[in-house]
């Protein structure tokens, strides 16, 4: 089965123009005619969204219609960050099962309207709500841990903030483009907490992004170059923040899902086999470790591999064309828009952005403290 | 408004929402805070792969066992990972921002497998690091909840 | 979100007051701004199907397209559907009884959820015919159209 089709919204600080659902129908609207297929034909819908951060429960109901879906099956996930890679996978099951042959999956965020304090929500009453930890409280404990182990410096994590929002220009939807940014700006930038800088960090963003999902029999009818899903992989884990030791440096389901996906699509090599990778990058180290866990190079290497450019455009191995999350994240479709962007790729129709001879493609989730999610993508079905 | 012409003035419509929970303690941390307010931080142990888990749950998740062995652990432990926090965020015990910059760390309390996130007495970066041995401080009054753990105190190097 | 004290042997008490602000859309914004400075309640008709919807939408949910022109539709029609609220809880905004209904204007394809008022819960039935009633000055923008009464 493959993705036939891409879509996604102008991505902003605030939509002010646009109520939630009819954000998500410009991404639907735009998906289908990509697909070059009818609303009609679509099967079944699946969504991706935190609702708690918008307080607009039941999403799949309101903003189902966003993708005209009355009388049609829609399911939710809302799984932090992997809230978007989790749909797609949920979809790709939906399709794999033979149970439908078009299913559309569409992530979406309108963090304008809300408030990411109710992420507060998250934490367990009894146990996390003593300390101001935050996601970036968190994110630094965690660093600093990985910089301890790795070595890794300031400096090459900035490398990858200015890698995203330089990307990110060539990307006509991206949120964050800045072209002239460089590393002492994000190193002069505010610290938030050590040693992550404003700069280190994604945005919230206002966006939607859509993808179709076809079986075999409707991706070879309908789509001139099929984005054939190679493998899919979803991992949780325990849930507290102190259950994982050392997060960003064993990262254990991150690793197992890479090697279950990497198997199944016969990756020996990463840097070589891959031609592009669309990872979910919501803090500029993050992007660090996970070139080590997912093999792109060895424990310790991270920050050779970027400071030598291997993972720049015209690269070995471009990461994240799009400008990553860090460019742009409306939670719920930043998982969704790695997938597409993964997709488009292989599709031909990067534009600005396109890395030439795409034939296999990687898109990863991040999510909570360490769920994660593998897709790998390809020009040929097996 | 002429037919076709669309609004200038972009409406946003307020709700403000005032959301209580009350949460049922359970089995495993209403035992855990009965020893709580009395001073003594207990885990919980799998039989199965030993882990000593802080907080205490009733099952464990990588072995699917269920756990009913209680640990006492200390309230001395050692930093594995810490930051300073310069950006103010709401402090969850008092609803209001908390005041900057405020040490933080992941804590291995000794006998326990797991870490926990408090504050630290500390907020010179040069005075943090991964190994350094930590103290809980408990406030005076105690009420069964982690909140009377005031911060950790950081232990001569 | 805090925890304000009320721990106890069973259970924890968490509050968390929280703020949204949802973006109502241009279709939208330009609904409410007809209801509060015209007092005219617009529509918008889907050239497929022709059903003129209120509240106007920019797409039609039934046939998934664009809407078309603007239609003003009458500040009257019929009570459909109604009920009456008798209990009272922390966030409902009004006290009980409360009557909601749902209201067929002349003129719309789709029902109006909206509060009736100025009038005995005996004499509350399906059919009877409403006219709505402004106000200007209301914080919620739903509410520049303040309730519908017989009329």
């Amino acid at each position: 089965m493959a993705v036939i089709g891409t879509g996604q919204t102008k991505h902003e600080s605030r939509r002010d123009d646009v109520s939630m659902q009819e954000m998500l129908r410009e991404a639907s609207q735009a998906c289908l005619i990509d697909a070059g297929i009818s609303v009609g034909q679509v099967e079944a819908l699946v969504i991706g969204n935190m609702e708690l951060f918008e307080g607009r429960a039941l999403p799949e109901m309101w903003c189902a219609e966003g993708a005209g879906f009355s009388l049609k099956p829609s399911l939710k996930i809302a799984t932090g960050g992997t809230s978007g890679t989790s749909a797609v996978i949920a979809g790709y099951y939906q399709v794999a099962s033979g149970v439908f042959d078009v299913v559309m999956v569409v992530g979406f965020e309108k963090h304008s309207e809300g408030n990411t304090g109710t992420g507060m929500a998250f934490t367990d009453p009894m146990w996390d709500r003593h300390v101001a930890s935050a996601a970036v409280g968190n994110f630094a404990l965690s660093i600093s841990q990985y910089m301890a182990h790795r070595g890794t410096t300031q400096q090459q994590a900035a490398m990858a903030a200015v890698k995203a929002r330089r990307n990110a220009c060539n990307n006509p939807y991206a949120h964050l483009q800045m072209p002239d940014l460089s590393v002492e700006d994000v190193l002069n930038s505010r610290m938030l907490a050590y040693p992550i800088h404003l700069l280190d960090m994604c945005p919230t963003t206002d966006g939607a992004c859509a993808i179709i999902l076809a079986s075999e029999k409707v991706a070879r009818k309908v789509c001139p170059k099929p984005a054939w899903i190679r493998a899919a992989a979803t991992l949780h884990d325990q849930p507290y923040i102190g259950d994982h030791a050392e997060r960003l440096v064993t990262m254990r389901t991150l690793k197992e899902a890479s090697r279950r996906a990497y198997q199944a699509a016969g990756i020996t090599d990463p840097l070589k086999q891959l031609d592009v990778a669309e990872i979910y990058d919501p803090v500029s180290y993050a992007e660090l470790a996970w070139y080590e866990i997912l093999g792109f190079c060895k424990p310790g290497e991270a920050g050779r591999l970027i400071e030598d450019g291997v993972t720049a455009m015209d690269g070995e191995l471009p990461v994240n064309p799009s400008g990553g999350v860090l460019s742009t994240n409306p939670v719920g479709a930043s998982g969704v828009i790695r997938v597409a962007e993964a997709a488009l790729q292989i599709h031909g129709k990067g534009n600005k952005r396109q890395v030439p001879d795409v034939k296999t493609a990687l898109a990863t989730g991040y999510g909570v403290y360490s769920w994660a999610d593998v897709v790998i993508l390809s020009s040929s079905p097996q | 408004m002429e037919n076709g012409a669309e609004s200038r003035e972009l409406v946003r419509i307020r709700i403000d929402m005032d959301l209580e929970w009350k949460f049922a303690r359970g089995w495993s941390f209403g035992e855990f805070f009965r020893q709580f307010k009395g001073g003594n931080i207990v885990g919980i142990k799998c039989p199965q792969c030993g882990r000593v888990y802080l907080p205490p749950r009733p099952v464990c998740g990588n072995c699917y066992e269920e756990m009913h062995e209680w640990i006492n652990v200390s309230d001395e432990g050692t930093i594995r990972a810490f930051t300073v926090v310069y950006n103010s965020i709401t402090d969850p015990v008092t609803g209001r921002p908390r005041k900057t910059p405020y040490g933080m760390a992941l804590i291995q309390l000794d006998r326990s497998d797991t870490l926990l996130n408090h504050y630290v007495d500390q907020i010179d970066l040069s005075h943090l690091a991964i190994g350094r041995r930590v103290k809980a401080v408990f406030h005076e009054e105690r009420r069964g909840a982690m909140s009377d753990i005031a911060y950790f105190r950081l232990l001569e190097e | 979100m805090y925890t304000d004290g009320q721990e106890s042997k069973e259970f924890i008490a968490v509050r968390l007051p929280v703020t949204f602000n949802y973006a109502a859309g241009r279709v939208a914004s330009r609904f409410f701004q007809d209801l509060r400075n015209e007092r005219k309640i617009m529509g918008k008709r889907c050239g497929n199907c022709d059903r003129v919807l209120v509240p106007p939408r920019l797409f039609c949910p039934f046939c998934f397209c664009d809407t078309a022109e603007w239609v003003e539709v009458s500040r009257e029609g019929v009570l459909e559907q109604f009920t009456v609220v008798h209990c009272q809880a922390k966030h409902y905004p009004f006290p009980p009884p409360v009557i909601y209904g749902l209201i067929h204007l002349d003129g719309a394809d789709t029902q109006l959820l909206h509060v009736i008022s100025e009038v005995k819960i005996e004499q509350v039935r399906k059919g009877l015919r409403v006219e709505a009633c402004f106000n200007p000055v209301a914080t919620v923008p739903m509410f520049y159209i303040s309730h519908f009464r017989p009329g």
